[in-house]
């Protein structure tokens, strides 16, 4: 194993650990503020893609298109997060965790099935955009020019949360409400507003990843299921509700696989869940708990 | 009323056994994978609905049970030795999780089944020349008493009547109590001076234990295995079987299972779609039927006795 | 019987409990007395073992038991009410004494059949406490102050040397204060239970208690008998100051 391959594979494993940042940054600021475990977050990224598709064979393929595309299919997703909240959740605060969950879940089901009717049961893919296609090189190593994509998306994540959670009024109720409920109760802030908008923001982040994640994917009716478990134990392991840690337990995730690609290929799919199983028995409540 | 619900259970438990006269083997398929399926059901709803823990993962347990049989007797193992071999493994299984689980709560107890679960499902996925990969194993043997559907209906039938016997037994034994007083509310059982990790262990163990003796009778019922008995949907798909039926009853979690088994099979006639059938009943259940089927049937009554009383 | 020697704890960098020792002697009736923050559920938190003290020790008769876990301590003789009712609301009163029953006579790990030996207990406690009325009711829909007494009813079925009550009064109506205050004392004089119990309204703790220990903002400020209570200077100006 010789440098150039080390520094490829670990450029590889950091732009993975910031897409899997941007899927994880949302379902950790609906599980910090609603204390909801949602798991049509990966419904809600798989429509990102399919969105993606769509859009495209509408728009063509040109850069623009792509990048407006994108745009579009993320928030066309924060609508159908309005709607879900507006519609079923909104009923289930402050019932028992288990419900909620389940809540969600139905809507797996139910977006899954729908998915299937509206574009059928194959595979699709959407090309990747001239601007993307081909590599650069790094200390004498390769890395695909889309990796970068997902380099950006994370980072942008990084920048317009950190505004939205410290710069913002909503956004700094959003952080009161995840550390200390009772306390924002008592001041009399109505959180419904909080809620609905960090639902929202959580959908948009989805759907974004979704469609970023298109071109380097089979887009399919089952893409949600494996990357939302994978999303899941990224937020468990950053600490539930905590953003900055699913960073950081993101990053991880993404290098660890991306070298255990290069060191046991036939396991590679194991890996997350070893580290994941690891991290939770040493830092059962993240890893920047105490 | 106690007694009345004892001549019911007998005749539906006797017309269980008479059922291969009437009924053709297709329907007997059927019935077997209630039978299946509602013990698996209950095997999770004793830590979830009594235990209050978040078992996300229930499906590991039915799965290296199923596999455990499966890969001994592919190597030549005895088939008896094997049906015993497989809870065996299961409870080994979630005792080494237990130790670990039992140290967190809440989300993150749920959290960490599901990676130890997927954790156990990947090594199965991808171990190829041990597990046979994503294909499974198909036809494995099974001793010679149980050849034709009818033996095979009624030991699926036998395994579930013992199976929950047992599990209601412990229920409302002193362990059952302290079990369902832990789930409700820890600190006042450690504050009555109950070991509540101890009593979490106990609960999994045995959870696992059952849900293993339904991993032999999925194998019975399906004579093949898949790693998609334990991937993370079989988990979710139990789940909503259990709150359908209701999860704090004890015959919620079989309620469940006969209601969605057969919608399932009937509704597989006229559609692909069944999945979005099974989230729409499960989106309904949620918001209005929180407490499930049977739950809901007995807060029913349980209002009207009391509003019978009223007036007395 | 109990010794609270040196005990300090602190959050972050609020000073909840300074230095506090005081005892309590055996067989009879200790109140802890001092406004809302003074650090009394502080410290029932330690010497029930959900907190860790940052320094000191709690010595149970002889033993020490500084530290060790709260069903270890409560096994050790040690019972406990809480301010607001925390019990499993959807087991039954008779289930929710039994369980505690169960416990203490060590036949958690039974798995089945039942325990008869704890149900006899659990029915001559429902008795005792006059429950027999809501025995087979899910607690969850129990008026607030039968939960208040079925609390009380809980602790007595670990069979414990020692009672603390947190608050035993708080949010009942006055009617049935007193009805309340004839249990603790029943329990001290015919079941020969030690209780240490905090309140914040100090009238009705002088007819009962033997000896008073006075707390406000982490401190001790006084240990002796209700008399001398009413008679020290610290006391009527730092605590009774407001309502005399």
């Amino acid at each position: 194993m010789d440098l150039s391959t080390v520094v490829s594979y670990l450029l590889i494993g950091i732009s993975r650990g910031m897409f899997y940042f941007v899927l994880a940054a949302g379902l950790t600021l609906i599980l910090g503020v609603l204390k909801i475990i949602n798991f049509a977050h990966g419904s809600l990224y798989m429509l990102g893609a399919f969105f993606m598709y769509t859009l495209i064979g509408i728009m063509g393929k040109g850069t623009g298109a792509f990048f407006l595309s994108a745009a579009a299919a993320a928030i066309a997703v924060g609508f159908i997060s309005l709607a879900i909240e507006q519609l079923f959740l909104k009923h289930l605060y402050g019932k028992e965790h288990l419900m909620q969950m389940l809540l969600t879940y139905s809507l797996v089901l139910i977006f899954g099935d729908s998915i299937e009717m509206i574009w059928g049961t194959g595979y699709h893919t959407v090309a990747m955009p001239k601007l993307l296609t081909g590599s650069y090189s790094f200390l004498g190593a390769y890395i695909a020019k889309f990796y970068l994509l997902f380099l950006i998306s994370g980072l942008l994540t990084v920048i317009l949360l950190w505004l939205y959670l410290y710069k913002t009024k909503l956004g700094k109720i959003a952080r009161a409400v995840a550390t200390n409920r009772s306390m924002v109760d008592a001041l009399g802030i109505n959180a419904d507003a909080t809620f609905m908008y960090a639902f929202i923001i959580g959908g948009i982040l989805a759907g974004l990843g979704g469609a970023i994640a298109s071109p380097a994917v089979n887009i399919t009716s089952q893409m949600g299921d494996s990357i939302i478990i994978k999303v899941f134990l990224v937020v468990t392991v950053g600490g539930l509700g905590n953003i900055w840690g699913s960073l950081i337990a993101a990053l991880i995730f993404g290098i660890s696989e991306s070298f255990g690609v290069l060191i046991f290929p036939r396991f590679e799919l194991v890996v997350p869940f070893v580290i994941a199983a690891i991290a939770l028995i040493l830092r059962p409540r993240g890893i920047l708990s105490k | 009323m106690r007694f009345d619900k004892k001549i019911g259970m007998l005749l539906i438990i006797t017309a269980a056994f008479l059922a291969p006269l009437v009924l053709g083997s297709y329907s007997i398929l059927v019935l077997s994978e209630i039978f299946v399926t509602a013990l698996f059901a209950l095997s999770l709803n004793f830590v979830l609905g009594y235990g209050g823990m978040l078992q996300f993962h229930q499906a590991v347990f039915l799965g290296v049970s199923a596999y455990a049989y499966a890969l001994f007797v592919l190597h030549n193992g005895s088939l008896i030795v094997g049906a015993i071999l497989g809870p065996i493994i299961a409870v080994l299984f979630g005792t080494v999780m237990g130790v670990f689980l039992v140290r967190l709560s809440g989300i993150y107890f749920g959290m960490l089944t599901l990676a130890l679960g997927q954790l156990v499902w990947a090594v199965v996925f991808r171990w190829y020349s041990f597990t046979g990969g994503g294909n499974g194993i198909p036809s494995i043997p099974l001793p010679g008493f149980l050849s034709t559907s009818t033996e095979r209906y009624e030991a699926t039938l036998i395994i579930f009547l013992v199976s929950a016997f047992l599990l209601y037994k412990i229920i409302n034994s002193p362990f059952g109590l302290l079990l369902r007083a832990t789930g409700e509310n820890d600190t006042r059982a450690e504050s009555i001076g109950a070991n509540t990790k101890t009593i979490r262990l106990a609960g999994l163990i045995l959870s696992s234990f059952f849900a293993g003796i339904s991993g032999i009778s999925y194998v019975i019922y399906s004579q093949s295995v898949s790693p998609d008995i334990l991937y993370w949907k079989k988990s979710a798909e139990i789940l909503v079987i259990c709150l359908v039926g209701g999860i704090y009853t004890f015959s919620g979690p079989i309620i469940g299972s006969v209601v969605i088994v057969l919608i399932t099979t009937i509704a597989s006639q006229y559609t692909e779609h069944i999945a979005f059938i099974l989230g729409i009943i499960l989106l309904v259940s949620v918001l209005f039927m929180p407490e499930g089927i049977v739950g809901s049937i007995k807060k029913r009554i349980g209002d009207r006795i009391a509003a019978d009383k009223k007036y007395k | 019987m109990l010794q609270i020697k040196n005990i300090s704890k602190s959050f972050d960098k609020f000073l909840a409990l300074s230095n506090i020792s005081f005892n309590a002697p055996t067989g009879k009736i200790t109140a802890i007395i001092g406004p809302n923050g003074a650090g009394k559920s502080t410290l029932f938190n330690i010497i029930s073992g959900h907190l860790k003290p940052d320094g000191g020790k709690i010595i149970l008769k002889d033993k020490d038991i500084t530290g060790l876990a709260p069903h270890a301590i409560s096994s050790l003789g040690i019972g406990r009410t809480f301010q607001i009712p925390s019990l499993f609301p959807k087991l039954t009163v008779k289930e929710n004494i039994m369980a505690a029953s169960i416990v203490h006579n060590r036949t958690t790990f039974k798995f089945f059949g039942l325990d008869s030996k704890s149900e006899i207990v659990t029915d001559s406690i429902i008795d005792k406490m006059n429950l027999s009325e809501f025995s087979g009711t899910p607690v969850g829909s129990l008026p607030y102050g039968v939960g208040k007494e079925l609390e009380i009813a809980i602790a007595i079925a670990t069979d414990p040397k020692l009672l603390l009550m947190d608050e035993p009064t708080a949010g009942i109506p006055k009617t049935e204060v007193g009805q309340i205050i004839k249990k603790i004392k029943d329990l001290c004089e015919l079941e020969n239970i030690t209780v240490l119990f905090t309140e914040h309204d100090i009238s009705f703790v002088l007819s009962i208690a033997s000896k008073i220990v006075v707390m406000n903002y982490g401190e001790l400020i006084f240990e002796g008998t209700p008399e001398e209570a009413m008679k020290s200077s610290d006391v009527k100006e730092i605590y009774l100051g407001k309502d005399a």
